[in-house]
């Protein structure tokens, strides 16, 4: 395993970045919550952020925090879905499918919800559990996993996580439609 | 303004009692007064109208709408925009790759089938599209090789001059050296048998067909020099179980077809069968049927002639000798 300064992984992967500070801006806006501040892009840690009102809303709470992971993967998959065929079935050596390859998962890398992201989460799911809320109850294995992948981000779990919805759930669902 | 311990104070006020704090190793713990008439964006005074409080912050109606509906910047819509036309542009021109993807994933099926005939024709779709892919490559080489197809194989494979180095590379490999080794047996094996040296033809022949099981000519070549052999030395039965054999293995090929008549002919001149003769005539006619070129039919003409007389005199002689005693124009 070798380690790469996370600016180096900032910079080489900025897509990412901005469309995942773009979608916790996208879900504040559909959620009413003022919106302070926002920054797509810097060099710096973190790469990028909103600053957002807080929530006692656990369902606001968690499409804020939890609403780039699942937009950032859907367009991981919909970008890499023009790159996979070429570029990973048929070794064709096709410029425009590798720049879609590079954006996808650099995309997808950059879907995990930080831990500043998932603070509030976090903090109001056992309340809402405890109320039978289904979603934080559902919410419980999905948060669980993204933390413990957020941790396994030393040993490059986001981009495992990156390749694995951008080349194999293409190829997973091109399969099943043929 | 600030407050320390319910007392208000000013900002140069309170850095300076800070750095003393600081000074006198302690830290002095400051809260900001929040005036609620006060917009703390736009710092304008409402007077004694209380604003309303957003994450902590007394905001006014005019910067709150700013808050609740922040743009997104122009370069970003531009470059979402410009991304998803240059996506479905690249989606549209990525048709071939994927019915080229589609044919790839037929052969792989039918690869797992053992359907090789299908995989081959489907993997050949595929290089339309992906001529130098190692994978498709050598999938459609082995789906070849195993349809005993050596010079298809060889129109894959001969499309890269290098191949990486993996398990799929090995396997196609070792297929192809095998097959080419059993070619060049069967090649030796084709000139002694030209030398007549019958027994020795027949044993290569066979080893090469063992070594490349999946080859249809090798197997018919080995079963035609072994039936040579069982017809020279008065094996009848071994004759007809061979004829039979190469009959199953190409059921619509008046030679082989043929060859079980002679073996059937053979058996009614030694026995006197009748059933082995009605047998022989019926394979005749079906080699008849069958005969279809000009070529195939002048072939299957020639031997019945010399099987109706085995039938007629139930002597048994070889085309050489019939050729002699009634074939006096000599080669027909």
């Amino acid at each position: 395993m070798f380690f790469i300064p996370g600016f180096v992984i900032s910079i080489a992967t900025f897509p990412g970045v901005i469309l995942h500070e773009a979608a916790h801006l996208f879900f504040c806006k559909v959620n009413k919550l003022a919106v302070f501040d926002v920054c797509y892009f810097r060099l710096g840690n973190p790469a990028g952020y909103v600053v957002h009102e807080t929530t006692n809303d656990f369902k606001k709470a968690f499409m804020v925090g939890m609403g780039p992971f699942f937009v950032n993967s859907l367009f991981c998959i919909v970008f890499c879905s023009a790159a996979f065929m070429p570029a990973w079935e048929l070794e064709v050596a096709d410029p425009l499918a590798y720049f879609f390859y590079w954006l996808g998962l650099s995309i997808g890398m950059h879907a995990f919800p930080s831990t500043q992201d998932m603070q509030e989460i976090w903090k109001l799911m056992p309340g809402e559990a405890r109320k039978f809320n289904l979603l934080a109850i559902i919410s419980y294995p999905i948060v669980s996993l993204v933390f413990v992948l957020n941790l396994a981000r030393v040993v490059w779990a986001d981009l495992g996580y990156g390749i694995a919805i951008g080349i194999l759930a293409p190829l997973a669902v091109f399969h099943w439609l043929v | 303004m600030l407050v320390l311990t319910g007392q208000p104070i000013c900002l140069p006020c309170a850095e300076a009692k800070a750095s003393d704090a600081k000074a006198g190793g302690y830290n002095l713990e400051f809260a900001r007064i929040i005036d609620p008439t006060v917009c703390g964006l736009c710092k304008t005074d409402y007077g004694s109208s209380e604003l309303s409080v957003i994450g902590g912050t007394p905001v006014c109606g005019n910067c709150a709408k700013g808050l609740y509906e922040r743009p997104y910047p122009g370069w970003l819509k531009l470059a979402m925009a410009g991304l998803l036309v240059l996506l479905a542009g690249s989606l549209w021109r990525g048709v071939p790759y994927f019915k080229a993807g589609q044919h790839l994933v037929l052969a792989e099926r039918a690869m797992d089938r053992k359907d090789y005939k299908t995989a081959s024709a489907q993997f050949a779709e595929v290089l339309k599209v992906s001529p130098k892919a190692q994978k498709v490559l050598l999938l459609g080489g082995k789906a070849n090789l195993m349809s005993g197809d050596v010079r298809g194989a060889q129109k894959f494979l001969k499309q890269r001059e290098t191949y990486d180095s993996n398990g799929l590379f090995i396997e196609v490999s070792r297929m192809w050296n095998r097959a080419l080794n059993a070619y060049e047996k069967a090649e030796q094996a084709q000139k002694l048998a030209e030398s007549h040296q019958d027994e020795e033809a027949a044993h290569l022949m066979r080893e090469a067909s063992n070594e490349y099981p999946q080859s249809q000519d090798l197997a018919v070549s080995a079963l035609s020099l072994e039936e040579g052999l069982a017809f020279n030395r008065k094996d009848y039965d071994a004759f007809l179980r061979l004829s039979q054999a190469f009959r199953d293995r190409e059921p619509d090929n008046p030679m082989a077809i043929g060859g079980v008549a002679s073996a059937l002919a053979c058996k009614y001149a030694v026995t006197g069968d009748q059933q082995y003769r009605t047998q022989a005539e019926q394979m005749l006619e079906k080699a008849r049927v069958q005969a279809q070129s000009p070529e195939a039919k002048a072939a299957v003409e020639e031997y019945a002639e010399r099987i109706r007389y085995r039938l007629e005199s139930r002597v048994i002689i070889d085309k050489p000798e019939y050729d002699r005693r009634f074939r006096q124009e000599g080669k027909r």
